[in-house]
């Protein structure tokens, strides 16, 4: 069949191919697809199509989503390690930041080689606890991209028109220099410094050049105390408060918590004494102005500057004439008659000042009477150092609250009369070599000051100058040498006396600078000139060792060996011990001093300069985060302004940010005015530091320069006292306050209670409410629960905290523009009320942050789940998951929450922070983003790590937030709430404690203690005690 | 008894309705309404301009700052929420009631209401500091853990009560338009226009199975919105309500914000049908009078509503014995911000009372007027009840808030938007639904006379 089929069937095909080749053809027609979908048979006819559909569907995904991730480019980190350094791990180094008039000892915290914070070193006995803002922000300039980067040298050419500023190499200008040093003698100035190794090389190099001269100066210094002390006793001496000793101080101008370079200090000193459960001191303050002492006096009462020499002569009469206390002689008996019915003349309530001068008594020997800065720096300042070295003789306090020969203070240097002295030398033009080292002369000094110079210049002088900026002075300087910042040079200070810091660099020189220290040592060898030691030390380290192991360690007689003694004071920083007890003997008074002593004439409205805690002397006008500090007291940034009392400012119609004019003996300035209760209403008060020409982008041109203002005849500076005619001008410049309302409007915010009612109900002052009941269950906490207590009554409103936090957090600074329009960043504040009479009003200070809410409202109202609590109660933020509906602060009863309103960290603008000076631990937060306090969440998280190595929980303590370790009084304690032996908890327990809003019932981790006023009367502005 | 007025003037054929409604998407357009065009559109390129200023720059370049952090976003998204609240109470609640006068209005009125709650969108995404992640608010799948949203925020829900609205307003508009797409369809002399509305009548043959399935379609969707109509704007209401602050944290709010919605709504639609009157003459035999006026009695009746709820604030404030709650109510009226008190009373309580009188209830300048002042103090309800956040708990964070040029920008921008998208439906589709306006005619019913 088969065969047949084969033979005889007839043949059809379909085509040549089937004829041909039965059996590809089969296999061919056999298969459904022509071409495999899934893979081509060989690879030559292009992508099978499942590939070309893959391929397709892979580029329209590609070209949907064309956001990848850029590759990953390895670098390998450190491959030989500098030893001792772990990335990603701080390093600290003990070393000491002496401000012109202070100094303290600090730990450079520093970060793969970058110094990015300041913090206070525990071991330096005079200021273990905190730095002041100013010191704080200190970091910061290190970075400063206006920094004097290069020497340069002016080059005058023929034509003016080509005068220009050349760059030269230290070399060109060490031969410039040794060449006229070799001709000429030098005049030198230099701003106070601490340091006794410089001290010694200046003297050795003055030395080396017979005939040249050296001066120190500073626009602040208050240098009526040493000639009052000589006046008074003597000797020319300059005397440490002992504050922890004062059990009752009274202040006529002094403003020792504020203004004092040295009120880190004296802050920590004077919290201890603030004790409501010990014995208590009491603050009396008289004063023109409304200052951080004032603020948090017991009673405060105003007085116009002319006449704080009657409130000190007055107490006197009160004591020793009317009281009929101490032994004085006949003439001064007569002296005091004058000042009798002090009280009634200045309008102070005569019952209080009567008592003021009792209790001084009662305390003698534990009494303190302080005057003294730029408040009191009137014409007869140093009448009014005489008048309190009196009072404190007669006390009995010289000797005991008054430390005048174990630690007192001896480096201040610096004397007023020394700008006439120097100006004086300058104008012989004998020594042609004129030599200024950070300090700003011109702008301190002005037109006086710049027309000396450039006369000096005519009679061809060369001027060097030295500094960290090509300042207003710089600007008119022949040679223009950049100098280390203290982060980078070695150096040294005295703190007080036998109390001394060594200053580590912490980096090499950001540029290309060199300090006068190392300047001098080099052109000192290189002419052969001056001592062994002079000439025998190649760096200034090697002079600082030499000085230390001569002058320091050989005078202790302590026998250790030098490198061992070196390298432990390196690691510790500091050097000395405070004296436990200080009870020196009373000095004997030389009464004849009071004889020139008389009332001063007051008429009309009084002229008071001051210095504000972020600006200072203006010297760090160029830091962003100084500007953008509110003033504690005003609350005001980025200005300085007249301020007026309120009656004052009714009665002329001046409103916060009405322009005046305010002419001080023919001396005018225009600036806006802010109306400050509390002042004494013929007072108008200016800040100086502002009004900066060549300070820097930041610096120009904010506020006003208050210098010319300043009076300097007979080697004094006039800060107060000054008649001023104020006029209202019809502009208007407002003012960048951060404060929206100055009153509590009888809310529970700020508690406040007498020492006598705090000692009848310890919970005195704090309104209860008896049915608190939360809808909301509670969290558990098993391991850790963070919280802080921050105790009012240690506060002072200082502010260090808040640049402190600044500093840590990397919290960018919005300039004044935003400020206005409330956008500043600060994830802390200090709100500062007011109540009871507005003429004299009580001052309430009070840190806010983050309370970190157990039944936090801003959690439950993101939608993006941005804010959640975490397990150790902390409420965290997660910047990445926040897209910017700004709920959680509208819900936030505290208001603490920031919104990066715009892309603040760019720094494309002036006013940001220099991307150096970030603390790499903390995120640095993008535009659209809600930022806030995070319980310096880092912190916590660097010591549980070290806790959690170690195998051990963490101990009480260990962990100290930004805003507590800023603290100089101590008022801000961090810790496990969990754990029932820790601060933080007993401190909970303590019956002074109250929740901010507890009603609210959000449970803050955040709890505050009532302020105790060791006053008589009661502020009543909050809803009194007892509970409904 | 009295008559009923007629619900169509003019003796109207089916014929009539379908050439008077038809006519404008017939017809080139006239002068008035390019010239209303051209400023829409050209408002509506600024508010582009305004919205690409604010997402490039930040959020800083309008007025919300600390502690004010919401403002004119806010104000104006829960203001054009309101607006839209009048279509969908006007095409479902009064549809389910029976109420025939409704069938004039309804499809502007709807109309309306979908372009106020897409104009209302563009505000709470474009006030978040980064609108670009803004998706994060929807939950959907990711891989961030997943990470989900927070279900407890109201935030949230009012992203569900928005978005739920807007799709069945939009879904209840277009099946209602269907019809009357077929009409237009039908009568369409080009192919383009023919293949256009046919495809969105959606094959529509008017047969007696097509009109059961749309009669019941639509019955179905007019109950599904009328809950939507009560529960957007009390979850929009929430957003303040369940917030803690002293003047946010009140239970009046759900049926203050709807009346206030109804109010402001309502208003709206007098605004726009007076205007339509103007453009489009014979609409006036559909839109009539008696609508206005009917229109108006509601403005006045819930305008009063407010006005109770203004003054139930003040007493529930002082009742509660909260000190907070107390002074947020006085510095409302009296504080630094208080102008914005007195507009908002003015406007809201005290303008409406002239539709006691017939002869303003039924004077198109006079409504014309108090629909737009409603319509201010409605904005500045909203606006005084988000400035509760200038003063609240501590006194140390009060502030004032100050209006910039990108506030101004957004509020005259959004109005650009709606009125180009108002201007464009017009022209595009029927703006009365013949549909339904026909069954209300005389036409055909027994004995085809007049009825008195």
């Amino acid at each position: 069949m088969k065969d047949m089929q084969n033979n005889n069937e007839k043949k059809y095909w379909k085509s040549i191919d089937q004829l041909e080749n039965e059996a590809r053809f089969n296999e061919m027609a056999e298969a459904e697809f022509q071409t495999s979908p899934l893979k081509s048979e060989d690879g030559n006819d292009g992508l099978a199509r499942r590939d070309f559909l893959k391929l397709m569907g892979a580029s329209v995904a590609m070209s949907a989503t064309a956001c990848v991730r850029r590759p990953a480019q390895k670098i390998v980190p450190y491959a030989k390690r500098p030893e001792d350094l772990v990335v990603g791990k701080p390093n600290f180094y003990a070393s000491v930041l002496a401000d012109e008039l202070s100094g303290a000892g600090l730990i450079v915290r520093t970060r793969e080689g970058r110094p990015i914070k300041l913090e206070p070193n525990p071991a330096n006995p005079a200021s273990p606890k905190g730095i002041s803002t100013r010191m704080q922000a200190h970091c910061i300039s290190l970075y400063d991209p206006e920094r004097l980067k290069q020497p340069k040298r002016w080059i005058t050419e023929e034509n003016f028109h080509d005068r220009k500023w050349n760059l030269l190499t230290w070399e060109k200008i060490d031969d410039e220099v040794i060449g006229l040093l070799e001709k000429e003698n030098v005049t030198l100035i230099t701003n106070n410094y601490s340091s006794p190794s410089r001290k010694a090389l200046i003297d050795d190099f003055m030395a080396a050049f017979k005939g040249s001269k050296s001066f120190v100066w500073n626009p602040l210094v208050d240098s009526a105390e040493a000639s009052a002390q000589e006046r008074s006793y003597g000797k020319e001496v300059s005397v440490r408060p002992l504050f922890e000793k004062a059990k009752y101080i009274v202040t006529v101008g002094a403003d020792f918590l504020g203004e004092d370079p040295r009120a880190h200090e004296y802050a920590t000193a004077y919290a201890k004494t603030r004790n409501p459960d010990g014995e208590m001191s009491r603050l009396v303050t008289f004063e023109a102005m409304l200052s951080l002492t004032g603020m948090n006096a017991d009673d405060r009462i105003r007085v116009k500057p002319s006449q704080f020499i009657d409130v000190l002569m007055g107490l006197a009469h009160e004591i020793v004439v009317t009281q009929g206390n101490g032994t004085v002689n006949s003439s001064t008996k007569s002296k005091l008659a004058e000042f009798a019915g002090v009280a009634k003349k200045l309008n102070i309530d005569e019952a209080l000042f009567s008592e003021v001068a009792k209790d001084l008594w009662k305390n003698r020997g534990q009494s303190l009477v302080l005057t003294g800065g730029t408040y009191a720096g009137v014409e007869n300042a140093e009448d009014l150092y005489v008048a309190a070295n009196f009072l404190n003789t007669i006390l009995g306090n010289d000797g005991k609250t008054i430390d005048y020969a174990k630690n007192n203070y001896t480096t201040v240097n610096a004397k007023q009369s020394d700008l006439e002295a120097f100006l004086a030398e300058l104008k012989t033009a004998k020594n042609k070599v004129l030599i200024v080292e950070n300090l700003n002369l011109v702008y301190y000094g002005g037109e006086t000051v710049k027309k000396a110079i450039r006369d000096f210049q005519d009679a061809g002088g060369t001027f060097i100058y030295m500094g960290l900026y090509q300042d207003e002075t710089g600007d008119m300087a022949d040679i223009l040498l950049p100098i280390d910042h203290s982060l980078e040079a070695w150096g040294d200070a005295e703190f007080h006396k036998g109390v001394y810091g060594i200053q580590q660099p912490t980096i090499r020189p950001l540029h290309n600078s060199r300090s006068l220290e190392q300047s001098m040592l080099n052109w000192a060898y290189a002419l052969q000139a001056g001592s062994k030691r002079l000439q025998g030390s190649e760096t200034y380290y090697d002079y600082v060792r030499s000085y230390w192991k001569s002058d320091i360690l050989n005078n202790s007689k302590n026998g250790q060996a030098f490198e061992d003694f070196w390298f432990e004071l390196l690691q510790k920083g500091v050097y000395g011990e405070l004296a436990e007890n200080v009870n020196l003997p009373v000095r004997s008074f030389k009464q004849a001093a009071l004889a020139s002593i008389s009332t001063a004439k007051s008429e009309g409205m009084e002229l008071s300069l001051y210095t504000k805690a972020g600006i200072g002397d203006g010297k760090y006008a160029n830091i962003a985060w100084l500007q953008e500090f509110p003033d504690p007291i005003s609350k005001v940034t980025w200005d300085n302004y007249a301020t007026f009392s309120k009656a004052t400012a009714d009665k002329m119609g001046i409103k916060e940010g009405s322009v005046v004019t305010l002419d001080v003996e023919g001396q005018k300035v225009e600036v806006p005015a802010y109306v400050q209760v509390g002042q004494h209403d013929s007072v108008i008060g200016l800040a100086l530091g502002y009004g900066r020409t060549k300070g820097g982008r930041v610096a120009n041109g904010v506020g006003v320069d208050a210098y010319p203002l300043v009076k300097r005849v007979n080697s004094k500076a006039v800060f107060a006292g000054r008649k001023v005619v104020a006029a209202k001008t019809e502009k208007f410049s407002p003012l960048a306050n951060t404060q929206g309302h100055n009153t509590m409007m009888g809310r529970q915010i700020i508690v406040e209670a007498t020492l006598d009612s705090y000692k009848k109900d310890k919970s005195a002052g704090i309104h209860k409410h008896k049915f608190l009941e939360s809808a909301w269950g509670k969290h558990e906490y098993k391991g850790y629960r963070w919280g802080m207590a921050v105790d009012l009554n240690s506060c002072f409103g200082c502010g260090s905290c808040v640049v402190a936090c600044q500093a840590e957090n990397n919290i960018p600074v919005v300039g004044k523009k935003y400020v206005l329009e409330g956008r500043e960043m600060h994830w802390m504040r200090i709100d500062r009320y007011y109540s009871g009479d507005m003429n004299n009003p009580d001052s309430h200070v009070m840190p806010v942050m983050c309370q970190h809410c157990e039944n936090a409202p801003c959690e439950t109202v993101c939608p993006v789940l941005a804010t959640v609590h975490d397990d150790e109660g902390t409420n965290s933020m997660v910047y990445n998951r926040c897209v910017g509906t700004r709920y959680c602060s509208n819900n936030c009863p505290y208001k603490v929450r920031r919104f990066n309103w715009f892309a603040l960290t760019k720094g494309d603008r002036p006013e940001d922070t220099p991307r150096e000076a970030y603390n790499p631990r903390v995120t640095v937060r993008s535009r659209g983003v809600m930022e806030k306090c995070t319980f310096c969440i880092q912190r916590i998280h660097d010591v549980k790590d070290t806790a959690k190595n170690e195998n051990r929980t963490v101990r009480d303590g260990e962990i100290k937030v930004a805003c507590e370790e800023g603290c100089p009084s101590g008022a801000i304690t961090f810790g496990n709430m969990n754990d029932p032996e820790s601060r933080v908890s007993k401190l909970f327990e303590s019956q002074r404690t109250y929740k901010l809003l507890e009603e609210y019932l959000a449970v803050p981790s955040v709890r505050y203690q009532t302020k105790i006023r060791n006053a008589k009367r009661e502020n009543t502005d909050h809803h009194g005690e007892g509970s409904h | 008894m009295l008559g009923r007025s007629k619900l169509v003037l003019g003796d109207k054929s089916f014929k009539d309705v379908t050439e008077d409604i038809c006519e404008p998407l017939e017809k080139l357009p006239g002068k008035p309404w390019l010239m209303m065009f051209g400023a829409a559109k050209t408002t509506l390129l600024f508010y582009f301009g305004v919205l690409f200023y604010i997402a490039y720059t930040g959020m800083g370049t309008m007025g919300v700052s600390h502690p004010i952090m919401w403002g004119t976003d806010i104000v104006t998204f829960v203001f054009w929420v309101g607006i839209g609240h009048a279509g969908t109470l006007i095409s479902a609640i009064l549809f389910l009631f029976r109420q025939k006068w409704r069938t004039g209005i309804a499809r502007a009125a709807e109309a309306m209401t979908v372009f106020a709650v897409m104009t209302a969108g563009i505000f709470p995404l474009m006030h978040t500091g980064r609108p670009w992640l803004a998706f994060w608010l929807f939950p959907y799948p990711n891989q961030r853990g997943p990470l989900w949203v927070n279900f407890r925020s109201p935030l949230l829900w009012d992203v569900f009560a928005v978005s739920t609205y807007a799709t069945v307003s939009i879904v209840f508009w277009y099946v209602g338009l269907i019809p009357d797409f077929a009409t237009v369809r039908d009568r369409a002399k080009n192919t383009l226009r023919k293949n256009i509305y046919g495809a969105l009548s959606m094959g529509w043959r008017g047969t007696n199975r097509n009109w059961r399935h749309y009669e019941m379609v639509y019955l179905l969707l007019a109950g599904l919105s009328t809950p939507l109509v009560l529960s957007v704007h009390t979850i929009v209401s929430f957003d303040f309500a369940v917030a803690n602050l002293p003047g946010w944290h009140t239970t009046i709010f759900p049926p203050y914000f709807i009346a206030g919605a109804i109010f402001s709504g309502f208003a709206m639609v007098v605004t726009l049908m007076t205007l339509v009157r103007i453009g489009f003459p014979q609409i006036k035999d559909y839109i009539t009078l008696d609508h206005l006026e009917v229109m108006n009695k509601i403005i006045m009746t819930t305008g009063m509503m407010v006005g109770y709820a203004y003054g139930s604030e003040f007493f529930i404030a002082w009742y509660s014995g909260v000190e907070f709650e107390k002074f947020a109510f006085v510095n409302r009226a009296f504080g630094p911000m208080g102008w914005s008190y007195w507009i908002m009373v003015s406007c809201n309580v005290i303008s409406p009372q002239v539709f006691w009188f017939k002869k303003f209830r039924r004077s198109i300048p006079v409504m014309f007027v108090v629909s737009i002042i409603v319509n201010i103090g409605m904005w500045f309800e909203r606006f005084v009840i988000t400035m509760s956040l200038h003063r609240d708990f501590l006194p140390a964070n009060w502030a004032v808030f100050h209006f910039k040029f990108a506030d101004v920008g957004v509020l005259v921008g959004s109005f650009g938007m709606f009125f180009t998208l108002f201007l464009l439906f017009l022209r595009a589709f029927p703006m009365v639904s013949m549909s339904e306006v026909k069954p209300c005619l005389e036409v055909g019913r027994d004995g085809g006379g007049h009825h008195e």
